[in-house]
């Protein structure tokens, strides 16, 4: 029997009882809807999740620390021992050295609250702008990715060294009712702002404010306001030694750019742009770990030109011994938690298939009692037992692959619609316009029509092997 | 086709029903042999023996130098495919199923391609005079022409031997009698063809020889010119 005829018998009976096959078909439908959904609920918010972290920026960025660090789900960015290397101003410059590296910097790692003065009502009035992180970049590291993404006013240059500067993102700034909204953030009645938008004039040059709180030796006096003088006989960090008490000290700074944050800074703080020195001055001031006499970064940063050698990059400032991190690394520990997460969506949601399982296994027994005189007849005219056995399989598979095709199809646009409404949703309040909870991969598509079939196949072995097995003499007799 | 000691025995519940007893046959090409009997006599048994569908107890069937008691299930259905077609009593036709596309079937497990069937199952379907109801269901054909469709259909993949199991017995006797003469039709061609029935007088009509059993047992036989009973009657 040739295969087309095997299709077209096992789909002519499929369409002979039509109640009873869209019932059995409905399960499965059910089943893998229930998977697309539940597991494209997982993809999308893996994919949510990552392009939270995408910024451009982060592509080309490796960090560098001076033991090996763990990329495993568990201890991710633990040191795992071996002797420090040291990272100091010569092995960067040894850094810069390597081909395809823009810039090399050290990670001074302050964060601090960030605050401004405002003259309301008359009134002097001081607007807490939350945490921010403050990142000391040099000249090189500004490049046409950070010059693109300003939005009034500049960096700090070689020709003009501005003193205690600062660039600030932009949603910050709106956010402590400073300049206007980006578009996206608008709330009803405002007009968003484009590049150079004349409000943010009144924005530059004005004084802010960040409150550091530092691990500084015991003895040291209290914090009063701020520029305290520098703690002396190294302090250590905090945790490490006892003996240290921690001091609050502000700083304060004159806005002379402002920048959108959508590709550059930190993904999970905002970050307000310094001049390196003026990181530098700030890390004397805390002491450097340990210390010892020759002081080292705690991280150094290294950016490359192109994306597509960060790799090869990052291999290279291992093979030097150092302890590197990038991007990918978190997408792969992302991947970890959501491949766990979606193993479990998909899981619950084949409860749905096993219980479409029974109702193709039952949907076949019925149809082999129907057609057991059939059979018969099939026997007799020369049919083998191998033959009725592939008939009754592809009846079996033809169930869960029509259900699948529908089921997909069905938890595909369920999936949509919950997008639709979303985003719709989030736009409205201001959120950004690419939000989707639910994706389906082709692989997901693919996977689920494939297990569908496997399982259809599975319940039909029992019913088939049964079907091939009956007596033709008997089965004649039969009604 | 050589038979010799060919026994069947039945299980019923705690009996052992012997339905064909240490049987011993010679049927030539070409014959249109006839078995009569009761109902009972063990006749559909010998039949269906006969055309691969049951398996002997004991005894032999030679069939063209193939043992059929010897042979696997895929050789019998390979020996039902091929060499016999079967022509039932209640027609068996696959109800879902156009006239075509049942004389049809065989062809399929033949693996015939389709053109090359179609054509085939149309010009059986015209030999047996419904080539213009060929689109039609069984549901939608009389008893009369539902077996001449089956007679169609037994004849698809040129058989050795046609093995007819009461016929007309679901007929009346005017559309019998047509289903009789297509049969002899076939015999006059060439065809062998063993008739099964219990009426005796239509066998001694058409056949060319006919076996009486009863209870598994050869009771008379027309080759033999005095009816005699057979040892141990």
């Amino acid at each position: 029997m040739r295969v087309a005829d095997a299709f077209r018998y096992s789909l002519g009976n499929l369409a002979r009882q039509k109640l009873r096959t869209f019932l059995t078909v409905f399960g499965v439908i059910v089943g893998t809807g229930a998977i697309v959904l539940m597991v494209s609920l997982g993809i999308g918010l893996q994919e949510q999740t990552i392009s939270f972290f995408n910024k451009v920026d982060i592509l080309t960025t490796v960090t560098v620390f001076p033991q090996k660090r763990s990329t495993s789900f568990m201890s991710f960015g633990k040191p795992v021992g071996g002797a420090p290397m040291k990272l100091d101003d010569a092995v960067i410059e040894e850094f810069k050295a390597i081909p395809g590296v823009q810039a090399v910097f050290p990670n001074l790692n302050l964060n601090g609250r960030l605050m401004i003065d405002k003259v309301e009502d008359g009134k002097k009035k001081t607007v807490n702008g939350g945490f921010i992180v403050y990142l000391g970049l040099p000249q090189d590291a500004l490049t046409p990715l950070y010059r693109d993404a300003l939005l009034a006013g500049n960096y700090w240059s070689e020709e003009n060294p501005a003193e205690h500067c600062a660039v600030v993102p932009a949603d910050t700034l709106y956010d402590m009712g400073l300049g206007p909204p980006l578009a996206g953030k608008q709330k009803p009645g405002e007009t968003p702002a484009a590049k150079g938008d004349p409000r943010w004039k009144d924005v530059l040059g004005l004084e802010v404010k960040i409150q550091f709180n530092m691990a500084v030796a015991k003895g040291e006096p209290p914090a009063k306001g701020e520029d305290e003088k520098d703690p002396e006989g190294g302090p250590k960090d905090p945790g490490e030694d006892p003996e240290t008490v921690t001091k609050r000290v502000t700083k304060r700074f004159k806005i002379i750019g402002v920048y959108d944050s959508a590709n550059i800074g930190n993904p999970f703080v905002p970050a307000v742009f310094v001049p390196l020195e003026q990181g530098k001055e700030l890390m004397k001031m805390r002491g450097t770990r340990g210390g010892t006499a020759e002081p080292g970064y705690q991280q150094v940063m290294v950016k490359v030109k192109d994306a597509s050698r960060t790799d090869e990059i990052r291999r290279e400032l291992d093979a030097r011994g150092y302890g590197t991190l990038t991007f990918q690394d978190v997408v792969e520990v992302i991947g970890y938690v959501f491949v766990t997460l979606k193993a479990v969506l998909g899981a619950v949601a084949s409860i749905g298939l096993i219980v479409a399982f029974f109702g193709i296994a039952n949907t076949m027994i019925m149809a082999i009692l129907e057609r057991t005189r059939e059979i018969g007849i099939m026997k007799a005219l020369g049919a083998r037992n191998s033959e009725i056995r592939r008939l009754f399989i592809v009846e079996a598979a033809a169930i869960g692959g029509l259900g699948a095709l529908f089921g997909i199809g069905g938890g595909w646009a369920i999936g949509k619609g919950f997008n639709l409404v979303t985003a719709w949703f989030v736009v409205k309040r201001g959120g950004p316009e690419n939000v989707h909870l639910f994706s389906v991969s082709p692989w997901l598509a693919g996977g689920t029509l494939t297990f569908a079939i496997f399982v259809a196949v599975i319940a039909g072995l029992y019913p088939a092997w049964r079907a091939s097995r009956l007596d033709p003499v008997a089965a004649l007799r039969s009604l | 086709m050589i038979l010799r000691g060919l026994t069947r025995v039945y299980r019923m519940g705690d009996a052992l029903v012997t339905a064909l007893d240490r049987l011993d046959l010679e049927i030539g090409r070409g014959a249109f042999f006839g078995v009569v009997g009761r109902s009972g006599s063990g006749k559909s048994t010998f039949l269906n023996l006969l055309g691969g569908l049951d398996t002997a107890s004991a005894g032999t069937i030679e069939v063209d130098g193939m043992a059929l008691t010897a042979a696997s299930q895929d050789a019998l259905a390979k020996y039902r495919r091929e060499k016999v077609g079967f022509i039932f009593q209640q027609f068996n036709l696959i109800q879902s199923m156009s006239a075509l596309q049942n004389v049809e079937m065989p062809l399929v497990f033949a693996n015939v391609p389709p053109a090359e069937r179609r054509k085939r199952a149309e010009e059986l379907l015209d030999r047996v005079g419904l080539g213009p109801r060929r689109k039609h269901r069984p549901t939608e054909l009389s008893g009369g022409e539902q077996q001449r469709v089956a007679i169609a259909r037994s004849l698809a993949n040129r058989p050795a031997i046609l093995l007819a199991d009461e016929p007309t017995g679901n007929l009346d006797s005017a559309t019998a009698a047509s289903v009789t003469e297509l049969l002899k039709q076939m015999n006059r061609e060439g065809q062998t063809v063993i008739l099964v029935t219990h009426d005796r007088p239509m066998a001694e009509a058409v056949c060319s020889r006919f076996i009486e059993l009863r209870d598994g047992r050869v009771l008379t036989d027309s080759a033999v010119p005095v009816p005699q009973p057979t040892t141990g009657a």
